[in-house]
């Protein structure tokens, strides 16, 4: 059973149960109606014999038998006898032998050329004549008559109904799988070919297979998206690391080939450290967001003060900001703590205020603010640079995206992923507001106390 | 302080580096003797547990490596054997002290505190001074002139990086291999934002300043100038 098909366990079991259904529906009507046409052609038996009596008149010393008295009524037949056995009265059906003996009161079956009789004797004692007897037998299947061609009916009535309703219920089972299969069929496909492209593309539906189809779609979207992500993140970060081996490489040859002074090698290893440092900072990133996605990065909860956070972060860059003539403004309400990991939320900052200044005006401004609102801390970390256009708003927050593909003097790409992540792990939101040309706003939202889980 | 574990037991090496992330360490794990080789060759370790059975290099061989190379990061040995030819082969190969399994974690902890201690200078005690600033790294709290410093994790832990090198300049890429672990970059950004945390609690309230800059090699901790 294992094996087969719903359509066709559901099939069978219904067949099965209407097979077993009909036909102890039928063996008790026929039995039922059997036994009630029994019972009534034994009491009309009873009855006429005892009826019989009435009958009787004393003429002479001899009985006699009224007219009136009916032989046969509905199948039973009347006969009367007398203390001897002599018939004086009535009738018995050609095929019954009357060979037996008289039972007073006794309904009882007999078995005469080949049929089965009910018989029922009555002794009436007639005064002046003596004992007489009157004998009332009706064949036993007389009744049944009636009903065996009932029965003949049903014999061919009930397969029939029986396959019919098997084919419906197969049809029915079948076409409500119909959406099971296609599901199946286009799992097996997309495991086949590995496109993952293919829907199921169920019409509209309101069911529960239809929900379910809909849903399998809406999945078999996000694995492509991340199937997508995955292949673009793979490609972009071999193309990141391979820059620095690239030039770490070449350093390498040409410091061989090339450098007679201590002066010279120095120059190159120096080079070479610092494309090594860079890969080791990608590789960390990366790392870290790899952990992240796979939920594995644990975060270390402190009571974090966000306010000397930001000071310090926005003093920090400050020094490297005035090198491209960017004034860093503040502009931090005191004591604004939340519950968070230290070192991820100082990294957030770091990264948010490090791209305003990177993507700021030269001689413009950054501006780092910070409040608390009800629960939540919020800042904003703004500058007047080139702004994001509207299309790209998205986008900024994909790992290894740039503005421009040009500029890839200034990191990998990785910072506003990871202060996106950052965020989102504290239960906080991020957005950017701003226009080309206008700069931009990142405004995060940080809940002061982590919701328990 | 950063300690690295090398133990091949997923169970155990999973159980001590929650337990020693608990107590403050930045942690580096790892399985077997070749990938203990590449940690030790990409950072700098105040401390190494150690387990002598292990695939691949074995744990002495990693040892031996490390004592001829020069490193003299302080190791704690783990060996399931107790017996004292075992012991004796584990020190002359350049073990610092040794615990037979089963042990109890708190005596690991105690035992990594004085192997700490003892790399940075031959401490007496887990309390580190310099001058009226008061380090207590078994109980990770720190006072300066008498008043309690309250001190993050991080924050502790570079200073207590700094303190254990009091006088000795110490490199931003050391503090952060101090404090972070592999997961956890810190970049050289994120030394100077964390010392300037440090200055705030450690520094600003007092006229004697402790954390002096040495531009372009890193930061000291020192009572003079």
């Amino acid at each position: 059973m294992k094996r087969t098909t719903i359509t066709f366990r559901v099939t069978l079991w219904y067949t099965l149960l209407m097979a077993l259904l009909g036909c102890v529906a039928l063996g008790l009507l026929f039995y039922a109606g059997a036994q009630s046409a029994r019972a009534s052609t034994r009491s009309l038996m009873a009855e006429m014999a005892a009826g019989a009596e009435t009958e009787f008149r004393v003429r002479d010393g001899a009985l006699e038998v009224d007219n009136d008295l009916e032989a046969f009524r509905d199948g039973v037949y009347l006969s009367v006898y007398d203390a001897a056995g002599v018939p004086l009265y009535g009738m018995v059906p050609r095929a019954f032998d009357n060979a037996a003996v008289f039972e007073d009161g006794v309904l009882r079956a007999v078995v005469s050329s080949g049929v089965r009789w009910q018989l029922y004797d009555v002794r009436v004692p007639v005064e002046g004549v003596g004992d007489v007897w009157v004998r009332a037998v009706a064949r036993e299947d007389t009744a049944d008559a009636a009903l065996s061609q009932l029965e003949k009916l049903a014999l061919v009535a009930m397969p029939a109904f029986i396959a019919l309703a098997a084919a419906g219920g197969w049809f029915i089972t079948r076409r409500a799988f119909a959406p099971v299969r296609r599901i199946a069929q286009t799992a097996r496909d997309i495991g086949e070919s590995n496109d993952l492209s293919r829907r199921i593309a169920l019409e509209q539906g309101r069911d529960e297979i239809h929900q379910l189809a809909a849903e399998f779609d809406r999945m078999f979207e996000r694995l492509e998206q991340a199937f997508e992500n995955e292949k673009r993140f793979t490609a972009d970060a071999s193309h990141e690391l391979r820059t620095p081996v690239a030039v770490i490489i070449s350093q390498c040859e040409y410091a061989l080939a090339h450098t007679h002074t201590e002066q010279e090698a120095r120059a190159a290893l120096e080079d070479v450290l610092a494309q090594a440092r860079r890969m080791a900072a990608l590789l960390s990133q990366l790392l870290l967001l790899a952990r992240a996605d796979q939920g594995r990065q644990a975060l270390a909860l402190e009571t974090v003060d966000l306010s000397v956070a930001a000071q310090a972060v926005a003093e920090q860059l400050a020094e490297s900001a005035a090198r491209r003539n960017i004034a860093v403004h503040t502009d931090i309400e005191p004591d604004v703590c939340v519950e968070g990991d230290e070192t991820l939320l100082t990294r957030m900052l770091i990264n948010l205020v490090e791209n305003a200044v990177k993507y700021g005006r030269e001689g413009g401004w950054v501006r780092v603010t910070l409040r608390r609102q009800g629960e939540a801390a919020v800042g904003c970390v703004a500058d007047n640079g080139e702004g994001i256009a509207p299309e790209d708003r998205e986008n900024i927050w994909k790992r290894f995206w740039r503005a421009d593909a040009a500029r890839s003097a200034g990191g990998a790409g990785l910072g506003l992923s990871m202060v996106r992540w950052i965020v989102q792990a504290h239960g906080g939101d991020i957005t950017v507001d701003g226009a080309p040309g206008e700069g931009s706003a990142f405004t995060f939202t940080l809940p002061c106390r982590r919701k328990k889980e | 302080m950063r300690v690295l574990i090398v133990e091949d037991e997923p169970a155990l090496n999973r159980l001590l580096e929650k337990q020693l992330t608990a107590a403050h360490y930045s942690v580096d794990a790892c399985l077997n003797g070749r990938d203990a080789q590449d940690y030790l060759a990409c950072a700098q370790y105040d401390a190494v547990v150690l387990d002598i059975m292990l695939p691949g290099v074995s744990g002495l061989e990693l040892l031996r490596g490390m004592r001829g190379r020069g490193d003299k990061t302080p190791v704690l040995l783990l060996t399931a054997r107790d017996s004292i030819e075992d012991r004796v082969r584990g020190l002359d190969a350049g073990a610092d002290d040794y615990l037979v399994k089963p042990f109890a974690f708190d005596e690991l902890a105690a035992r990594l505190r004085v192997l700490i201690r003892r790399g940075a200078g031959g401490r007496a005690g887990d309390v580190i001074t310099v001058g009226d600033l008061a380090l207590d790294t078994a109980a990770h709290t720190a006072s300066r002139a008498g008043q309690p410093l309250k001190l993050s994790n991080r924050e502790f832990a570079i200073l207590e990086c700094l303190a254990s090198h009091a006088g000795a300049v110490v490199s931003r890429e050391r503090i952060g291999q101090c404090v972070w672990n592999y997961d956890y970059e810190g970049g050289s950004n994120m030394v100077d934002v964390y010392i300037r945390y440090l200055r705030r609690k450690v520094d600003d309230p007092f006229e004697k300043k402790l954390i002096h800059t040495v531009r372009g090699a890193g930061y000291t901790l020192r009572e003079d100038v």
